[in-house]
């Protein structure tokens, strides 16, 4: 009797938590693309100002990875298919013809 | 004598008289001056004006490269294709990845910023931003 009472109790817990647990997988990490408008180094947050002038506040702490992207000249020829890129052209009649082209390298292990 | 005087006073009266009203003729008679012409000045056919075009930005992957014909095709998120020309002048970068600190960003700098919504707060995971090219680069 014990040992069925103990069974009720665990597959009651399992049942509490599961929601819980389930809740935080479904936590997907948002991409946000804007302006840095406030970066405050003591209380670890920052507000990003999106496009459409929404105001997102974000934390950080030591978890969070920062990435500088670095420009470096480059030529066409070391672009590969695939890559991702930024292209500004112009047209110019039926053409587009590029300006610039913007190619995102990806980091490598241990970046 | 005196008949004599006024007889000539009269006939020089006579024949001013006739010199006046043929000379008034004469000039009655003159065609009159043509209008100066004036020459209409012809403007050079004015230029058409410069249509300045704006540059498109677009991001995607490069489904495309073709470096004989100069031309490359972008496929973009919504998966829009986009074909264009690169000359000699395309100016080409790529962006190397390198660890940087939060104090590196400056305030007003683009960044993509990845978080996840922890109860209410947005904890961020990534933080990822462009340097701005040195001269030369």
């Amino acid at each position: 009797m014990a040992k069925l009472l103990s069974c009720g109790i665990v597959l009651l817990a399992v049942v509490a938590v599961s929601p819980a647990v389930a809740q935080e997988k479904k936590a997907k990490p948002v991409k946000v693309t804007g302006d840095v408008g406030l970066l405050d180094l003591e209380k670890n947050y920052m507000i990003v100002v999106t496009k459409e002038g929404k105001l997102v506040t974000v934390d950080f702490d030591q978890k969070t990875k920062v990435t500088k992207y670095v420009p470096q000249g480059a030529k066409v020829s070391d672009l590969g298919l695939g890559q991702a890129a930024t292209i500004t052209y112009r047209k110019e009649g039926d053409k587009s013809v590029l300006d610039a082209i913007e190619v995102k390298m990806k980091a490598t292990k241990g970046e | 004598m005196k008949s004599l005087l006024s007889f000539t006073v009269v006939a020089l009266l006579i024949t001013l008289a006739a010199l006046s009203s043929c000379a008034l003729q004469e000039e009655a008679a003159r065609p009159a001056k043509p209008a100066p012409v004036v020459e209409a000045k012809v403007s050079p056919p004015a230029k058409p004006p410069e249509v300045k075009v704006k540059p498109v930005k677009a991001s995607g992957d490069l489904g495309l490269l073709d470096l004989e014909k100069n031309y490359l095709i972008l496929v973009t998120k919504e998966g829009k294709l986009i074909t264009a020309d690169f000359t000699g002048k395309t100016k080409v970068q790529r962006l190397v990845p390198q660890p940087a600190k939060m104090s590196d960003i400056n305030l007003g700098q683009s960044a993509i910023v990845t978080y996840v919504a922890k109860g209410n707060k947005n904890i961020a995971q990534s933080v990822e931003y462009t340097a701005k090219a040195t001269k030369g680069e």
